[in-house]
């Protein structure tokens, strides 16, 4: 817990240490994920091998991460900035699933019942 | 509403030490971290659970109006017939450039290149307001082909996940432009970088967000989810009775 | 929560000069915490008394059988006012109160981060409350139970707009709170005196410091549940509607993944106000510190994964009931550790029975009861029966009432010598407590015979051959008692405020750093920024270790109040930031917008936008003071 005391740095400087170079690598990365994502839309095998929605989460995924970690610095800033901000993440990740498993399975309950007469 | 406000009161109200800024934009604190910025990150923290309430809303009723529509009960286009993955997909081609010029406008002050600055903002704000451009076409055109606020469950959601996200960007815009003329009157030094840094912190989140949404609304199929049928039949099997 | 042990390196504070200031207008503009949380806690206060006030209605209306002093209608306004009231009206703004007041005097500090930001929170509740208020005026008071379940709050069934003025003024209420915390969070993190690392945080600054981080992430969900409501008012979709694909259980969910951690929320502040009283008054220091933080955290932590349980009886499938009731069951084990470790305080201390002693000890023994009826029906059959019956109205009242609202009076009795500068009369603050304890006894004990024996709440009166009479006379008249006690309270306030004898700096000898500057304090809090070397500093200071009943007097170190006191002769020119009244109107913007939601005429009619003219007022007045503001000197 403490491991951060000691270098506590008068100023936050954002320390952005990346340059305009890297930016515009990392657009391109975003734009090429974004073109695969469409892609593969198109692509049938992907719908009928069952792939394209776990493909389509892995690649939003990564643009997520790289989003937060290059353009918001969560990667090269202060990492108490990215503790609070991972925390809200994965709270709010897992009430999401949580609220989507539940009234699934209340629908689904629902249509149970609409099946068996009960 | 709450959130949309609170947006601004922390982009323009956030600011209320910083008379000390006067002479370092920084100003010191038992962290080391500057309280604007700390205060945008806790935002946008608790916007996550924002969103994620809304896009569980959305997880929820996905997919209903099309079960409805095979069932031959649905009013009104559902999403496999109207949703427009190209048009969609340049959209968010717009929203992600956006970061990027947005994250060059900050390496622009930081640098002390004003004219910089400006440019890039200026881009991000101009790219932010063709993304609402399209947003608004999109929910024109849905509307000419039937599709309203209020023709089916579909279009609820729909329009009221998308709408927070247009208000988010929208809000973002006005800042944006905001800053531009801030600088254009001298009034954001090299040392006030802080103050664009988290204007982009915000501008960056919504990128995020539309990623998912993009993903989740438009490309993740509506024609394979599991029928109602075959879902009864998984909780049969999970309940132990299959 | 990793991150946040540092040590404090420099300190920054708002620097300016400025006398205090008299008058309505220097209240109206003021951005002094110690102003703001005076101001949250007479309001709230004042809607503490009017949700007593409806409470004693309903219970006048309760007291027999087939009684026909109160029409049914009015009676469902009564309980939802009742409910809503008491929670985001007196209690959450009390602790704000609290927290305004004395957690920046806890940590050293001369005002929160954003000073304006918290003037605004402070007026924002200001407008919300009176939003919900005055739909009394209009004959339209809520009336579909604090927890507006859909599809009750649907137009179909509640075409007024009695469910608009709750919808909306809970919105604004939510904007308040989220501001609030936002600011609290910060100043904790930053703001704390050289030397005042994580772990030497007085614990109600701990409970400040988590309470806000709850409020922050549990208030957007009620966000998005009221947004998709007003959608289904206003502009006729069907989130909750069934005939329309929707479905109501959708609000149940959104509204307890709020709900449940807003019980924490409520609870945490007096948990926080009594662990700092009872080391005082037991002359020890607080047993088990560290376990008490990682127990608040675990607290906060596990609140928001147990929100199903309100809806055991909607039929989740016993997956969903077993993970929730097993999750709501661990939540006893932090709680029960705090539990322990006050009364591990206690133990062997001397003990000094002052009122706000009372008042925390009452805590600890009324919150145990209505901790273990928590826990009864954290189990599902139980909770089948008891669901919607006395049983629950008991067991939360013994949590709200016999937790927080002891704890908050035990706060006021210990940190009212501090703001005021004048002692409370202690004869009259023990009467005072005793009649609490027997009223609320009195009142909320026989609930659970009531509960047991199957009368369902919110029903406005029952058979006569129900059986239910005799205890419902008896906790009727156990809410007089209550509501007696109110006006001992009152009595003593008013004493206090007219005749009470001179607090001096440290009336308790106690141990936090507010003790140490003078009651009430000046303007800038501390004259010089205190310097931190141990928890417990002023005990430190004292008697040489953190123990308040060591017999060493270390002379050698300087001493924190001292310090202070020849800082303040020295007449220090200490800078303040300036008043503004961009929050207020900022705040007035937002409220004359909701107010346009409620008052739809006149209105611009644009295609198909119908703005009413209040909505343009707001919005225009929102935006030009947010501007402002922004663009405001602050020095």
């Amino acid at each position: 817990m403490t491991d951060h005391a000691m270098h506590a740095p008068a100023e936050d400087h954002g320390q952005e240490h990346l340059s305009d170079a890297t930016y515009i690598k990392i657009a391109l990365l975003l734009v090429v994920i974004t073109a695969v994502e469409v892609a593969i839309y198109y692509v049938d095998w992907f719908h009928t091998s069952g792939t394209l929605v776990p493909a389509l989460a892995v690649l939003s995924l990564v643009k997520f991460i790289t989003v937060i970690s290059y353009y918001m610095h969560l990667k090269v800033d202060d990492p108490r900035y990215r503790y609070i901000f991972v925390c809200g993440l994965i709270l709010a990740g897992l009430i999401v699933a949580a609220l989507a498993a539940l009234m699934r399975t209340h629908k689904i309950d629902y249509a149970l019942r609409f099946i068996t007469g009960a | 509403m709450a959130q949309a406000v609170a947006t601004l009161e922390h982009a323009h109200g956030a600011g209320d030490i910083p008379h000390a800024a006067d002479h370092a934009d920084h100003p010191p604190s038992s962290t080391g971290l500057d309280s604007r910025k700390l205060l945008m990150w806790l935002f946008l923290a608790s916007d996550c659970m924002f969103f994620g309430s809304l896009i569980a809303m959305y997880m929820i009723y996905r997919g209903d109006a099309e079960r409805m529509f095979l069932a031959g009960q649905g009013a009104g286009p559902v999403p496999h017939e109207i949703l427009d993955i190209p048009y969609t997909s340049i959209s968010a081609f717009v929203l992600l450039m956006s970061s990027l010029t947005m994250v060059l406008a900050l390496a622009s002050i930081q640098r002390g290149n004003h004219r910089g600055l400006r440019i890039w903002l200026g881009a991000t704000a101009a790219l932010g307001l063709v993304f609402m451009g399209g947003q608004f076409y999109e929910f024109t055109a849905f509307y000419h082909e039937g599709l309203g606020l209020t023709t089916n469950i579909f279009s609820n959601s729909f329009f009221v996940l998308t709408g927070f996200h247009g208000a988010h960007v929208t809000i973002g815009i006005i800042w944006l432009i905001s800053l531009v003329i801030v600088s254009l009157r001298g009034g954001l030094r090299q040392d006030q970088a802080m103050n664009v840094e988290i204007a982009g912190l915000y501008w960056h989140f919504v990128d995020i967000v539309w990623i998912v949404i993009f993903t989740l609304v438009y490309l993740i199929p509506y024609d394979d989810v599991t029928t109602i049928t075959e879902g009864a039949e998984h909780a049969l099997r999970f309940i132990g009775l299959g | 929560m990793a991150s946040i042990a540092h040590q404090p390196q420099i300190v920054p504070q708002p620097v300016t000069t400025t006398k205090p200031a008299t008058g309505i207008w220097s209240w109206l503009t003021t951005i002094d915490h110690k102003r703001i949380g005076l101001m949250y806690g007479i309001s709230a206060f004042f809607f503490l008394l009017l949700g007593g006030f409806e409470a004693l209605l309903i219970r006048a209306q309760l007291a027999q059988p087939e009684n026909d002093l109160i029409s049914a209608q009015r009676y469902n306004e009564l309980f939802t006012m009742h409910g809503t009231t008491m929670i985001f009206l007196a209690l959450m703004p009390l602790t704000s109160g609290f927290f305004n007041y004395v957690m920046p005097l806890q940590i050293g500090a001369r005002d929160v981060a954003f000073p304006r930001l918290n003037a605004f929170s402070l007026w924002v509740f200001i407008f919300g409350a009176i939003i919900i208020n005055i739909s009394w005026f209009f004959n339209e008071a809520p009336n579909q139970g604090w927890y507006g379940y859909a599809p009750l709050t649907g137009t179909a069934w509640s075409p007024g707009r009695n469910v608009d003025f709750w919808m909306i003024g809970i919105q604004v209420l939510g904007v308040a709170s989220m501001a609030a915390s936002f600011n609290f969070v910060v100043t904790i993190f930053n703001l704390r005196a050289p030397g005042m690392k994580m772990m030497r945080l007085p614990i109600f600054t701990w409970s400040t410091l988590i309470v806000s981080i709850m409020i922050i992430f549990a208030f957007p969900a009620i966000t998005v549940a009221l947004l998709l409501l007003s959608f289904d008012r206003y502009a006729g979709t069907g989130f909750y509607e069934v005939a329309a694909g929707g479905d109501p259980l959708l609000w149940q969910h959104l509204f307890w993944v709020f709900g449940h951690p807003e019980v924490y929320i409520l609870i945490l502040p007096a948990f926080g106000i009594i662990s700092e009283i009872i080391p005082v008054f037991s002359r020890k220091p607080l047993f088990g510190y560290s376990v008490m933080v990682y127990a608040t955290i675990a607290i906060a932590f596990l609140g928001f994964g147990v929100w199903a349980h309100h809806m055991f009886t909607v039929g989740l499938g016993p997956t969903a009931n077993a993970v929730f009731a097993g999750a709501t069951m661990l939540i006893g084990i932090p709680t029960g550790v705090k539990i322990f470790n006050w009364v591990g305080t206690m133990f062997r201390g001397s003990l000094r029975f002052t009122t706000a002693m009372l008042f925390a000890v009452g805590l600890v023994s009324q919150f145990v009861i209505g901790g273990l009826s928590g826990v009864m029906h954290a189990v599902v059959p139980v909770d089948a029966q008891q669901n919607d019956t006395y049983f629950i109205i008991a067991h939360f009242h013994y949590v709200l009432f016999g937790g927080t609202v002891f704890g908050l009076l035990a706060g006021i009795y210990f940190w009212g010598p501090k703001a005021f500068g004048k002692m409370f009369d202690e004869r009259i603050g023990k009467w005072h407590f005793w009649l609490t304890f027997v009223g609320f006894n009195l009142t909320f004990f026989p609930m659970h015979f009531l509960g047991l024996a199957g009368m369902p709440r919110r029903y406005f009166t029952y058979a006569e051959d129900s059986g239910w009479g005799p205890w419902n006379a008896v906790v009727s008249f156990g809410a007089l008692v209550l509501g007696f006690s109110f006006l001992v309270f009152l009595y003593n306030i008013y004493k206090m405020v007219r005749h009470g004898e001179p607090a001096g700096d440290d009336p308790w000898d106690a141990a936090t750093l507010e003790w140490a500057i003078s009651s009430p304090p000046p303007a800038y809090n501390f004259a010089v920024i205190p310097t931190v070397t141990h928890r417990d500093q002023l005990w430190w200071d004292k008697y040489g270790d953190e123990h308040g009943h060591a017999h060493v007097q270390n002379d050698d170190v300087p001493k924190t109040a001292e310090i202070q006191r020849e800082a303040n002769a020295a007449h220090p020119h200490v800078h303040l930031p300036n008043p503004s009244y961009f929050p207020l109107l900022a705040a007035a913007g937002l409220g004359t917008f909701a107010l346009g939601m409620l008052f739809m005429n006149p209105a611009i009619t644009i295609g198909l936008l119908h703005l009413p003219v209040l909505v343009i007022v707001g919005v225009a007045l929102l935006i030009f003071s947010v501007y402002a503001w922004a663009f405001e000197p602050a020095g």
